[in-house]
């Protein structure tokens, strides 16, 4: 870790490499998922799932199903339809049936659910459910989708009846089957072209990925007494709440979501799936406990990452400077809208690159396709644009005879510059970050020799910015106990980032108690506070500051207790070490647990908001993009065999900034697994569609990332100001977009091949280098 | 091929040798080690990742050796010794030197794979208590950690390694 600035007043636990949370169970095989999770009496569901990608449903018999012993109920479409509960969802339109009503609209869509004693019993009875298709055409590719004259995926798009979203443009007439479009002006892109001395077009593309979230989703619903209960794999219980409270016309506050340690989210658990379907499955059944878990293989037809064919257009002068840049994005977003509106902006203002860029216009387009619904992926809409917009910076100083990392410093945006949406950027570090990974990458050095005679060696870079949600909010609540010891009330979920670690951290400081104190709680909607989501890098920067303003709360109450005790002036009072004591005058303290005694409060509870102010005019896509900016480099150095085409990752370095590192370990720990996860993405992740069916939907043949395919030393090096006035800067996305493009520019360094698809296969590799 | 008594569910009962503990269960015949072990035992620290043999999230020890519970029929492990992470601790619950390293390097992150991972561990130190790095990444390849907590996973391993040559 490197820092800037001169360091402040030490604290006792943030910046420390404190033992993680739950080390024991964490090593024991006892820490509590949801897939563990079970109460008395509960049935089983099984999921009867559509085998066609796009087809009017002209027949569904259940009724063998039904007599079948030990079956308890089906739920189909004709339930939707009987009233009682809101038939379709959606975090921001409600476009998607929680069973399909009279259309399926991609292979694997949930047809029917079947309750049942145990889960032989439903496996069985899903097999003698009848469903007759009637076929229509089906659309895997976004281009296909948006021709002229293709079919409409949906007829209608209607927006919810609670707007959540208000600055949605949903209509376009760009091309049919596209449901929402975010706009980016700014400059005057024509003047920018005609100042241009050269001008360059690219189209790149990315394939739908899935997330491989080891746990899968998995819920329980119970409803009862007008009351009901969710235990979940959700990464953010209060988007889970509010969409069963809607599924079941119950106010929020007689829905309680329940979660413990989520085994993987990377975006798959933000917003609510499997929770809709199990809570309509309870009802259908009178509110019995249902238990739902979904196999690996219907992880693939639940949620993926957006697919994206990215046409670039950049205008640059003779010594590189880039002047004028027109990006046209459309995204697959599979058969729902699921949470794409959001997807699209981010990885549509985005699509500029951390460059300064004075004449910018950018569409992107959100596309339904008869594939799985498309939602958050770790990164947002980030890395499809990062992949177009660093392998064209590429290709830009390749044919101004440029060295890349050169063409790159000219363009990156500095303190105080003009970023696409109109913002003027703040704690920006990106040329620190292209300096850092080349330096430890030996950019400027002689590559070694290749491992054998028909092997070639290169090395690539790549740079991003990317934001967080904005605006947003977290809240946290404290409860200083009559013993003195703290309960950290928090709805973010611990989903391998740390955060009960880290939270921990902040809380122990800011109330200067020892950290074994803390006892974080595990979410719970009916007790601990509202968040609004664990994702977008957000759980450190936002709800730490949360817990920060908690902890003020409960500082001011313990120093007007004690000033009213000691008689003394507030002012006069000091926080340390547990206790209130008085300045001049340390023999006479209070210990927090006496404070409460004394004063008979029972205990003391803070609470503590922590929101964050920006936006961006739906017209012109200009405002505040992002609170804060997540800023990472990637710098790759490859061998490829021209015989097999196989691409082997010699030596990655990896830079991010931090603002300030909690936890140094975690930190690490998020942009070394960024640093994988990215390898994944560059070298094997694809979801092949074969007439609109996955048609590798298992870890058999969609390969993921073993020790194997990780260089046994990834560099990581955490930029951070230690000023005092320095902020966090999330960690968990920045650096995985950052990692294909590095590595398909060291590939086209070595060998020429300028790949314009992921993933970079071999028989991709042996095609670019012969010309096929 | 021995024919055995199945109960009106379709159950059988099998005696089942789990962390030096003889126990009874009644399971179908197609259930795998896994579910019973879930299921029937309530020991959670084995956990499906793929349920084909492709993630290692399943591990156990069967007769010292890793196998994928999620591909072993049930009754195929009768006779046979099995250990899961909740029999790796000794039985005044002190944690094994491997799990140790694993907290010491926090070698996890949603931990969600760390039981099937640290057995792997063992059968490799058991197999070559001098194992190199090269050697470990290969032995530990058939484990998938989703979060990508490869590099401290290695630091764990290698000290993990050094700590029981030196004990």
């Amino acid at each position: 870790m490197r820092a800037i600035g001169s360091p402040v007043a030490d604290t006792r636990f943030v910046g420390r490499r404190v033992p993680p949370s739950e080390g024991q169970q964490r090593t024991s095989g006892r820490l509590k998922f949801a897939i563990d999770h079970s109460v008395p009496g509960m049935l089983h569901a099984r999921v009867l799932r559509s085998t066609a990608a796009h087809a009017r449903i002209t027949r569904l018999d259940a009724s063998t199903a039904e007599r079948m012993p030990g079956v308890i109920g089906i739920l189909t479409g004709a339930d939707l339809l009987r009233g009682g509960i809101k038939p379709t969802y959606g975090p921001v339109l409600p476009d998607r049936p929680l069973v399909a009503i009279d259309k399926v609209r991609f292979a694997g869509e949930p047809v029917a659910v079947v309750v049942a004693d145990d889960v032989d019993t439903a496996d069985e009875a899903v097999r003698l459910i009848d469903v007759e298709y009637e076929l229509l055409p089906v659309y895997v590719d976004p281009e296909a989708a948006t021709a002229p004259g293709a079919v409409l995926i949906h007829d209608t798009v209607r927006r919810r009846e609670l707007i959540t979203y208000p600055d949605l443009i949903l209509n376009t007439d760009a091309g049919p089957n596209i449901f929402n479009h975010f706009k980016l002006r700014k400059g005057d892109v024509d003047a920018g072209f005609r100042q241009a001395d050269r001008v360059f077009e690219h189209t790149y593309r990315t394939p739908q990925q899935q997330h491989v979230s080891l746990e899968p989703h998995v819920a329980i619903c119970e409803i009862r007494d007008g009351r009901a209960t969710v235990w979940s794999s959700a990464s953010s219980p209060f988007t889970a709440r509010f969409q069963v409270a809607e599924t079941l016309r119950l106010p929020q506050s007689r829905v309680r979501v329940v979660t413990w340690h989520i085994g993987g989210a990377f975006g798959g658990k933000t917003y609510p799936r499997i929770e809709p379907l199990i809570a309509a499955v309870s009802w259908r059944v009178g509110g019995r406990p249902v238990r739902l878990e979904f196999s690996r293989a219907e992880e693939f037809y639940t949620i993926a990452r957006h697919s994206s064919v990215v046409s670039i257009r950049t205008g640059v002068r003779h010594d590189g400077t880039l002047v004028a840049r027109q990006v046209r994005i459309l995204w697959g977003a599979g058969a729902y809208a699921d949470i794409s509106p959001r997807t699209i902006k981010n990885g549509g203002w985005a699509a500029i690159g951390p460059y300064c860029v004075p004449n910018a216009w950018i569409d992107s387009y959100a596309v339904y396709t008869n594939t799985t619904p498309a939602g958050g992926f770790r990164g947002y809409g980030v890395p499809q644009v990062c992949w177009a917009y660093e392998r064209q910076m590429d290709e830009i100083a390749s044919a101004l005879g440029l060295d890349p990392l050169e063409l790159r410093l000219r363009n990156v945006v500095h303190e105080g510059d003009s970023f696409s949406t109109g913002q003027t950027m703040r704690d920006v570090h990106v040329e620190d970050l292209l300096r850092s990974v080349a330096q430890r990458i030996g950019w400027q050095r002689p590559l070694p020799a290749p491992s054998h005679a028909r092997a070639v060696r290169g090395r690539g870079i790549a740079t991003t910015v990317k934001g967080t949600v904005t605006p947003s909010t977290s809240t946290a609540s404290i409860k200083l106990n009559e013993d003195g010891s703290v309960n950290l009330l928090v709805s973010t979920t611990d989903i391998g980032q740390g955060s009960r670690t880290v939270l921990a951290q902040i809380a122990a400081d800011a109330l200067d108690v020892p950290l074994e104190s803390i006892s974080v709680a595990y979410p719970d909607t009916d007790l601990t506070p509202w968040d609004q989501t664990t994702s977008s890098s957000r759980s450190t920067a936002m709800m730490g500051g949360a817990v920060r303003t908690a902890a003020e709360s409960v500082r001011r109450q313990l120093v007007e207790i004690a000033s009213r005790l000691l008689e003394v002036g507030a002012a006069d009072l000091n926080i340390e070490n547990g206790s209130v004591s008085v300045s001049g005058a340390p023999a006479r303290r209070l210990r927090y647990a006496e404070l409460i005694r004394q004063s008979r409060s029972g205990n003391i509870l803070g609470h503590g908001t922590h929101a964050t102010e920006g936006g961006l005019d739906p017209e012109t896509g200009q405002g505040i993009a992002s609170h804060h900016f997540a800023q990472s480099a990637c710098a790759a150095e490859v061998e490829v065999d021209l015989d097999t085409g196989r691409v082997h990752v010699a030596d990655l370095a990896m830079a991010a900034y931090a603002g300030k590192v909690v936890h140094p370990t975690y930190a690490e720990l998020q942009v070394e697994g960024n640093a994988a996860f990215g390898i994944g993405q560059a070298l094997m992740e694809e979801m092949v569609f074969d007439g609109g069916q996955v048609a590798n939907a298992n870890l058999g043949e969609y390969m993921i990332p073993s020790l194997l395919d990780v260089p046994p030393r990834v560099e990581v090096d955490l930029l951070e100001d230690r000023s005092g006035d320095g902020q966090i800067h999330g960690l968990g996305e920045g650096g995985a977009p950052v990692v294909p493009p590095a590595i398909a520019n060291a590939v086209s360094a070595a060998c020429g091949a300028a790949i314009d698809t992921l993933p970079i296969t071999p028989e991709r590799v042996l095609r670019a280098v012969r010309g096929l | 091929m021995i024919e055995r008594a199945v109960d009106e569910d379709g159950k059988l009962t099998l005696t089942l040798h789990v962390n030096g503990r003889s126990r009874r269960v009644k399971a179908r015949a197609h259930h795998t080690l896994l579910q019973v072990l879930r299921d029937n035992l309530q020991l959670f620290g084995a956990r499906e990742g793929c349920g084909v043999g492709m993630c290692g999230s399943c591990t156990v020890l069967l007769d010292e050796k890793p196998v994928s519970s999620c591909l072993l029929l049930a009754p195929l492990a009768e006779g046979k010794d099995i250990l899961t992470i909740e029999g790796l601790a000794s039985p005044g619950g002190e944690l094994h030197a491997i799990q140790q390293a694993y907290i010491d390097h926090t070698a996890f992150q949603c931990s969600y794979c760390t039981p099937g991972f640290i057995l792997t561990t063992w059968a490799l130190l058991h197999e070559k208590p001098r194992a190199t790095p090269e050697e470990a990444r290969e032995y530990l390849s058939g484990n998938l950690c989703r979060c990508g907590s490869y590099v401290k996973i290695m630091e764990a391993v290698m000290d993990a390694r050094d700590r029981l040559a030196g004990g």
